[in-house]
């Protein structure tokens, strides 16, 4: 999996078809794409699929159970982010994949010690760019300010980041190279784009970063 | 008044954008509104007024927009935050960039596929929609909701499910 789109959400949550959605990803240069709540298939087109839940629950003994239900190994887990002590224990969690919506929460809910202890447990943050695309003014600043800060934590503790268009219709599906062009607005590299792109594969093939013991 | 000489004058670049859904049809005016919309909230007034972002041709589901060299990818990122022209929901998707018009529209006519839209009836919910079929399997459904049309984004295997 060189290239995946981390979150699409085809009907009934969005307009467009799961096998819509696929051909327009391979259109747009994508190998394989993370579909929320869409059914469960191998590959569709030449595009692999793979299935995703979203967790949102803020107390975090529902998140535990929600993961036992659905950690089947195949499932990629993502829990919305929320404070900091419920960050924390998310990071602890066996069974999460990625932790998204870092932008919606509150500035210190992320800090150096999460991006740490994100690295060491191999949990990725999702970089969601449906806000950078959709939103106006301050609220867009404020997303474009908290990745630009996730990305220095990024390139200083190396925790794995992942890309998603999070689209809900093929209209907000956008391209590899469009998703490199709105990155640079945070200060994103095209090879740390292309890492972010080839995450969830990695995630998948359950390889962790190699560790130096001295 | 007399015309500029060709060196004093800015160097400019164009920009080739399919327009999806390629069945919609965009005012230039329009279209150059949300553009501009989009760059102004994006970059500033200032990188706008450096930039002299324009439409000037939108047509056959492409449009061909111009800036001042060196700010093409400013707009080639202004042109992915605009979601909506005149109300209508589009997504705008950047084709080519060169230095002449005349380049682009024969761009325009290596992409063929606006010609070939079709337009028919298909049943979707125990309803007859109208729809646009293009691409081969793309169909677009104008499905009729409670309040206001939906349009949902099929292909046609699922419609013949």
């Amino acid at each position: 999996m060189i290239a995946t789109d981390a979150a699409v959400h085809p009907y009934s949550s969005g307009n467009s078809s799961l096998l819509r959605m696929v051909i327009t990803a391979r259109e747009l240069g994508f190998d394989s794409v993370v579909s929320i709540g869409g059914e469960a298939a191998e590959e569709i087109e030449g595009v692999q699929l793979l299935h995703g839940v979203v967790l949102s629950s803020g107390n975090v003994q529902d998140i535990r159970g929600q993961i036992r239900k659905a950690g089947d190994g195949k499932t990629l887990v993502m829990v919305n982010a929320g404070d900091y002590s419920f960050n924390r224990a998310i990071l602890n969690m066996k069974g999460v994949h990625i932790l998204r919506h870092i932008e919606r929460t509150h500035k210190k809910s992320f800090d150096h010690i999460m991006a740490r202890m994100a690295a060491e447990r191999s949990v990725a943050i999702d970089i969601d760019l449906h806000p950078v695309i959709h939103s106006r003014g301050p609220p867009r600043q404020k997303v474009l300010q908290r990745y630009r800060d996730l990305i220095r934590l990024h390139s200083r503790y190396g925790f794995p980041v992942t890309v998603s268009s999070n689209a809900y219709s093929v209209l907000e599906q956008r391209s590899v190279r469009d998703l490199v062009l709105l990155c640079s607005l945070f200060g994103m590299e095209e090879e740390q784009v292309g890492e972010a792109l080839a995450t969830i594969g990695k995630l998948r093939s359950g390889r962790r970063p190699v560790e130096v013991v001295t | 008044m007399k015309p500029r000489p060709p060196t004093m004058r800015d160097k400019r670049r164009y920009v080739l954008i399919r327009i999806d859904p390629p069945w919609e049809e965009i005012d230039a005016k329009e279209l150059y509104l949300a553009v501009h919309e989009a760059f102004t909230s994006l970059f500033g007034d200032t990188r706008a007024a450096e930039a002299m972002v324009a439409v000037v041709d939108c047509r056959d589901g492409h449009a061909i927009a111009r800036c001042t060299r060196g700010h093409e990818v400013f707009l080639q990122i202004a042109l992915l935050t605009v979601h909506t022209v005149d109300g209508r929901r589009v997504a705008l998707r950047t084709r080519a960039t060169s230095g002449t018009m005349h380049a682009l529209k024969k761009r325009i006519i290596e992409y063929p596929y606006p010609g070939t839209i079709q337009m028919r009836k298909v049943e979707f919910d125990g309803d007859f929609c109208d729809a646009y079929q293009y691409q081969g399997q793309k169909v677009d459904v104008i499905a009729k909701g409670f309040k206001k049309q939906e349009l949902l984004f099929l292909t046609h295997k699922e419609l013949e499910m």
